[in-house]
Order: C-alpha cells, then sequence, then structure tokens
C-alpha cells in the first residue's frame, strides 16, 4: 500500500509523468512501428522499454522532473523537528532513501500504466516479441537474447538505482551543506551533464557517459563500461552512507563551502564555455569566428543553445535569486529610503548596467583564454569587421541581458514572489529551443552572434527589437504598478 | 497635530476583509500601543501607512512634511514590518552602511554607533545570515533607529530579545520619545505596550478601538 500512499501524496507529480510517459509512448511507439518491416510484430512491452529506454524520455522528463522533485521536496528531510525525532543522519539518510524509493515505485507504476495505455492501441499487440532492428533498445537486447519484457523490468530498475542514487547523493550533501543554492546548482550541473551526454558530448565508453547510468542497453553495447559505471553508483551511495555516518560523529563539516550564486554562474559558463569552445575550435579556427561559433543561441546546435542559456537566462536566473530589493522586507527598507519606486528602479538599473557589462567582459576573456589553452593561434579580425562584431556582441548582448534582468524583476515585482521570476525564465527557455520558426523574433536569439556576419541591416534591427521587447516589458510593469501597487 | 491619518480605510487582503471604514489619527510625538490577534492586519496597516498597500477604500493621509513631491513613500519613517530585513550575504555593519548610502544623512561613524547602541559589536566579521534570532531583531531595530527618523513604525520589536536587551531598546525608544518621535508599535505582551505607549489601540473586527492608556 506504501506505494498507492505515494502516488496519492504525489499525485500532482504522478499525473504530469503519467501524461508525458503517455505522449513519450505513443511517440515511441510510432516510432518502432514506423522503422520496422511489415513481417515484424511490435508488442507493448517492446513499446515498454522502447519509451523507457528513451534518452529523450530519461533525461527530459524524468531526471529534470527526478532533480525538481529533490530540490523541493528535500528541505523537508532535514527539518529539525524531523532530524530530532529521528535522531541520527544515518537515520535520515535511511528515511530519505526509503520515502524516495517509495515515491519512485508510485511513479514507476503511473509511468508503466501511461505506457501501456499508449502501447495498446497498436495494432500488433498479439506477439510479446519482437524483430525490431539493432538500431532500437528492443532490438540490441533481442540480439543478444533477452526479451523485451526482461529488459523493461531491467531498464526500470536500472532508472529506479540511478535516480535513487542522485537523491541519496542530495541527501548527503543536504546534511552538510544545507544551501539550497548549492543543491540548486548541483542539479542544473547534473542534468546539463546527462543533456550534453544525450547528444554525444562524450565517447560512449567513458565514464562520463550519462547513459551508462540510465540506460540498461549499455551493458549489451558497452558491457566493460557500464560495469564500472554500477561500481560507481554503488561507491557514490557507499560515500553518502559515510557522509552522514561523520555527521553523526559530529567531526568537521566536510564541506566549508561559502560559493555565492553569482560565483557558481561564473564556474558554470567557464566550464561549459571551456567545452564548447572545444567544438567550435575545429570549426572556426580564428579567435573571433570560434567565439561568434559557440555564442550561436538557438540558431545553432543543442550545445551552443544550452551555453546562450546558460549565458544569457541563466545570468538573470541568479540576478533573480540574488535580487532582495523586489521582494519582502528588504524592498520595503530600501523603498521607504528611495522615496519612490521609479528612483528605486534607476538606481537598481545602473547598478544592474554595470554589473551585466562586467559580466560581457568575463565572458569574452574565458572565451579567449579557453581558445588560447585550447591551441588556437589565430587572431585575425572578423570578416565583417571588428566593429560590427563588438557591435554584436557588447550591445546586443546587454540588450540581451537587460531584457532578462527587466523581465525576471518585473514578474517578481508584480506578483512578489521569487517563484514567478522562475517561472519567466523557465518559458523564456522553453519558447526558444533551437531553429523554431518563431525562434528569430524571440529576443533569445537577437544576441546570436551569427547576426554579426549580417552586418549592420542584421545587427541594428535586433537592438531595435530588443529595445522593443524591454519597452514593452516596463511598459507592462509600470502598468501594473500603478493599477494595484506594488506586493509586499 | 497629526501626522498620519486614516480616514474611513477599507481594506481586503488576501480575500479577508481587514478593515472597514476604519478611522484613526496619529500624533506627532506620541506613542502609539497596537494590540490585536494574530492576522488582524496590523502589518497590513503599516504597509498602508508608508504606501507599499493602498486601501481599498478611504484615504491614509501623511504630513505633507513627509512627502517631497516626487515620494511615494514617506520620508524620515523608520520602519520594521514583517521582521527584521537584512541581507544575509554581508555583515550587519555592510548591511546598515549600503541602507545609509540610499539617503546619504549618516555615514559609517553613525552606523557603529547605532550598532553598539542596540548591543552588536560593529566590527564582528560574522554574516547577517549567522546571527541568532535576537540579533537579527537588534539589526533590524538599528536599522529603523538609524538616520535619526521622526515616525518609528515597529512590528513587535521586542520578539527574540532577551530580557537585559528588551530593557535596552525600551530605554532606546524612551530617548526618541523624549525627542519627539512619533512611535507606533505593535506587541503581544501587554506588558511592554503598558510601559511604553501613551494611546493603546485595538485592532480587532475589521476595526480599531481606542483602549485606555497613560494620555
Amino acid at each position: 500500500m506504501k506505494f498507492l500512499v505515494s502516488v496519492f501524496r504525489q499525485s500532482g507529480w504522478a499525473c504530469g509523468l503519467g501524461v508525458l510517459a503517455f505522449g513519450y509512448g505513443l511517440y515511441c511507439r510510432q516510432l518502432i512501428v514506423s522503422g520496422s518491416s511489415s513481417s515484424t510484430s511490435v508488442g507493448f512491452w517492446d513499446v515498454v522499454l522502447e519509451t523507457v529506454g528513451n534518452p529523450q524520455f530519461i533525461i527530459f522528463v524524468l531526471l529534470a522532473a527526478w532533480l525538481l522533485h529533490a530540490i523541493l521536496r528535500g528541505g523537508q528531510e532535514t527539518a529539525p523537528q524531523r532530524l530530532l525525532r529521528l535522531g541520527t543522519y544515518r537515520k535520515v539518510l535511511a528515511a530519505g532513501t526509503d520515502q524516495a524509493s517509495w515515491h519512485l515505485v508510485g511513479m514507476a507504476v503511473v509511468i508503466i500504466l501511461a505506457i501501456v495505455v499508449a502501447a495498446y492501441g497498436l495494432p500488433l499487440v498479439s506477439a510479446p516479441s519482437s524483430g525490431l532492428g539493432p538500431q532500437t533498445v528492443s532490438g540490441a537486447f533481442s540480439t543478444v537474447g533477452v526479451p523485451a519484457s526482461v529488459a523493461s523490468i531491467w531498464q526500470v530498475l536500472q532508472l529506479g538505482l540511478a535516480l535513487l542514487v542522485v537523491r541519496v547523493t542530495f541527501t548527503a550533501i543536504r546534511i552538510h551543506v544545507q544551501k539550497p543554492a548549492i543543491e540548486a546548482a548541483l542539479a542544473i550541473l547534473i542534468w546539463l551533464w546527462a543533456a550534453t551526454s544525450t547528444i554525444g558530448l562524450f565517447d560512449k565508453n567513458s565514464p562520463l557517459n550519462a547513459g551508462l547510468y540510465f540506460q540498461a542497453v549499455s551493458a549489451v553495447a558497452q558491457p566493460a563500461a557500464y560495469a564500472g559505471a554500477v561500481l560507481t553508483m554503488g561507491l557514490i551511495g557507499a560515500l553518502a552512507m559515510v557522509a552522514a555516518l561523520a555527521a553523526d560523529a559530529r567531526r568537521t563539516k566536510l564541506w566549508r563551502l561559502h560559493v555565492s550564486p553569482a560565483g557558481l554562474q561564473a564556474l558554470a559558463v567557464l566550464v561549459v564555455l571551456s567545452l564548447t569552445m572545444q567544438i567550435s575550435i575545429p570549426k572556426e579556427s580564428s579567435l573571433f569566428g570560434s567565439i561568434s561559433f559557440a555564442l550561436q543561441g538557438n540558431s545553432g546546435t543543442i550545445v551552443q543553445y544550452l551555453l546562450s542559456t546558460l549565458v544569457f537566462p541563466g545570468y538573470a536566473l541568479v540576478f533573480a535569486l540574488g535580487q532582495q530589493e523586489s521582494t519582502g522586507s528588504w524592498r520595503a527598507v530600501t523603498l521607504i529610503r528611495e522615496g519612490s519606486f521609479g528612483g528605486m528602479l534607476r538606481k537598481v538599473a545602473a547598478r544592474e548596467f554595470r554589473r551585466a557589462l562586467v559580466y560581457l567582459l568575463f565572458v569574452l576573456l574565458v572565451a579567449t583564454a579557453a581558445y588560447f589553452v585550447l591551441g588556437g593561434r589565430d587572431v585575425s579580425l572578423p570578416p565583417q569587421g571588428l566593429g560590427i562584431w563588438t557591435y554584436q556582441f557588447f550591445i546586443n548582448g546587454l540588450g540581451q541581458l537587460s531584457f532578462y534582468l527587466l523581465l525576471v524583476y518585473a514578474a517578481e515585482v508584480a506578483f512578489g514572489t521569487r517563484l514567478a521570476a522562475l517561472i519567466s525564465i523557465g518559458l523564456v527557455v522553453v519558447l526558444s529551443p533551437p531553429n523554431i520558426a518563431v525562434g528569430r523574433w524571440l529576443p533569445v536569439q537577437q544576441s546570436a552572434m551569427s547576426l554579426a556576419s549580417g552586418g549592420w541591416e542584421a545587427v541594428l534591427p535586433a537592438t531595435a527589437s530588443l529595445l522593443l521587447a524591454g519597452v514593452s516589458i516596463a511598459v507592462a510593469l509600470g502598468l501594473r504598478i500603478r493599477k494595484r501597487h506594488i506586493v509586499i | 497635530m497629526s501626522v498620519i491619518s486614516l480616514r474611513s480605510v477599507s481594506k481586503k487582503f488576501k480575500g479577508n476583509v481587514l478593515f472597514d471604514e476604519l478611522s484613526a489619527e496619529f500624533e506627532q510625538g506620541r506613542t502609539y500601543g497596537l494590540v490585536g490577534p494574530n492576522g488582524s492586519g496590523k502589518s497590513v496597516l503599516f504597509k498602508m501607512i508608508c504606501g507599499f498597500l493602498l486601501p481599498d477604500a478611504g484615504s491614509v493621509w501623511i504630513d505633507p512634511k513627509f512627502m517631497a513631491p516626487k515620494r511615494a513613500f514617506p520620508d524620515r519613517f523608520g520602519i520594521m514590518i514583517d521582521g527584521p530585513a537584512f541581507l544575509p550575504g554581508l555583515t550587519g555593519k555592510q548591511n546598515l552602511v549600503d541602507l545609509a548610502a540610499i539617503r546619504n544623512t549618516i555615514g559609517e561613524s553613525e552606523v557603529r554607533e547605532i550598532l553598539a547602541l542596540v548591543g552588536l559589536d560593529p566590527d564582528s566579521p560574522q554574516k547577517a545570515r549567522n546571527y541568532s534570532l535576537g540579533m537579527k531583531q537588534k539589526l533590524g531595530i538599528a536599522q529603523a533607529l538609524m538616520e535619526s527618523p521622526d515616525v518609528l513604525l515597529l512590528d513587535e520589536p521586542f520578539n527574540g530579545l532577551d530580557l537585559a536587551s528588551v530593557g535596552n531598546i525600551k530605554e532606546l525608544l524612551r530617548q526618541r520619545q523624549e525627542d519627539g518621535v512619533t512611535i507606533i508599535f505593535t506587541s503581544h505582551n501587554r506588558e511592554d505596550i503598558d510601559e511604553l505607549s501613551e494611546v493603546t489601540l485595538l485592532i480587532s473586527e475589521n476595526r480599531i478601538t481606542e483602549l485606555a492608556g497613560r494620555r
């Protein structure tokens, strides 16, 4: 009954995941039916396996939801009243693991039910065996004689174990650090690592390949690397237990990190920008060319899009997390001194404009340093001219940052909660995946360095577009404040 | 002479009717103690006086000497509403110096002085996030008292303070009373209210009623 209780308590999550699993089930069903020959039988276990083994479903749905769940629900695990009742950190870890296991079981039941519903629409459900191509998960397992039903159960268990290890890691970190910002940063890093793995950033046999940890099919394709990954997961679990025992022994805290969200953002930019420069240097040998290639925004590949998301909306997210003047008591004591909302807005704008400029200089500096460290030596000027390039990088870059900052600030002020800022940034990211038709009209596109190659005819309209977007937000904020006043 | 006047103010907050045609006068140099059950709207009343929230009906009048032409919120008001306000990543002194830089009427030496007066070490390298509950409260009070405001709005100023600190803060407030500062404060401790206030106001059932006080 524990899983039923879990499903009931987590009904929101379960429903959301169920709907997404149903959608992915339909998608995978269509995918394997269209990819198989007419003589091939496709059973519902094939659909289940194909869906729960689908890397996009795992990374973009399950892992993302689980990380969010860990952050939102995690604080309760180490709440003082709970600590006092459980008595030791070891028990906190054990209780957290137990609770997370039942959450996983509850969610797994809902997800599999949703996939089964999607799969039973198949015209060919009679035969449970499959003869699908080796490019499919079912096909890969069938080549070594593992039926889809067994492989599905294996995949579900593998996924459950990997997600449980993620959760145990979060609990161990929370026991020692108790900093939501660190947990949020860790969640973003885990997700970025997994997402970049699905697009082939790491070698399939590399221990950094996330597929080894989340996909049971890796046991067939890369058995040695897979064994290493299972061992690593066990090691992480053991380390979490050691961390809990160390906390029980009242030893010195393992981590004494005081990293601000801005510091984490800078670190993330350093890592992700350096990785992206590694990809861009072979394609564009010159310094300006490779920086332009790395910062293509949503007109580039998923890696370039992720980098731009980190550099621009990521910066605004950090601003929203650190911003104190838009909500709560601090806003009250600053407003009473400033005297008017306009006065405070002007002061915040001037300060953030300076910071954004310094940040862009930092991005340029990191990209340049990465270029030289990675072996680049060609510093020839960009073909369209240094003026246009610099204009696009700094002016439209500043415009882009200003737009996002204004957006999160307006959301926080208008709704009086940081959640509104997070939702607004989430919407920006969700609405701007690479190469979508409306992408060119979105502000996320306007600082893409590819525009610089179009000359002034391309970069000046981008500036106008950013100004228009910024003014629209400012007007909306002004109207909101006038209409309802501000929320403290 | 009134410095604040609530004129037939009605306010709903998050679906609840807090005030219905509420009227009250707050005179210059007097001390008012506000009492009332939890959720009766004491903090909302403070926010409306400051202009952070607008009444649904009626008006809040503030003495024009506190409202320069371009100001939406009154000048020379010291406030502590909804608990102490601070940036957790800064020390107590840095917090106050940053705030003082907005009005630019006092410098670091005055900040140090007020911190010492409330019982905090101005040279402490401790970040405000690591302060105890009482230390955070003292920082909030120091924030409200610095820059010598003419009106003080203090929401539960004695929360989390030890006995000696309560006595110290009361003494600081008495000095402000002698200087002619208008003080409006809330407390759940009737003893504190009786000791400091000249007028005791009860907020209950959408109304404000004057209780017996030291006139």
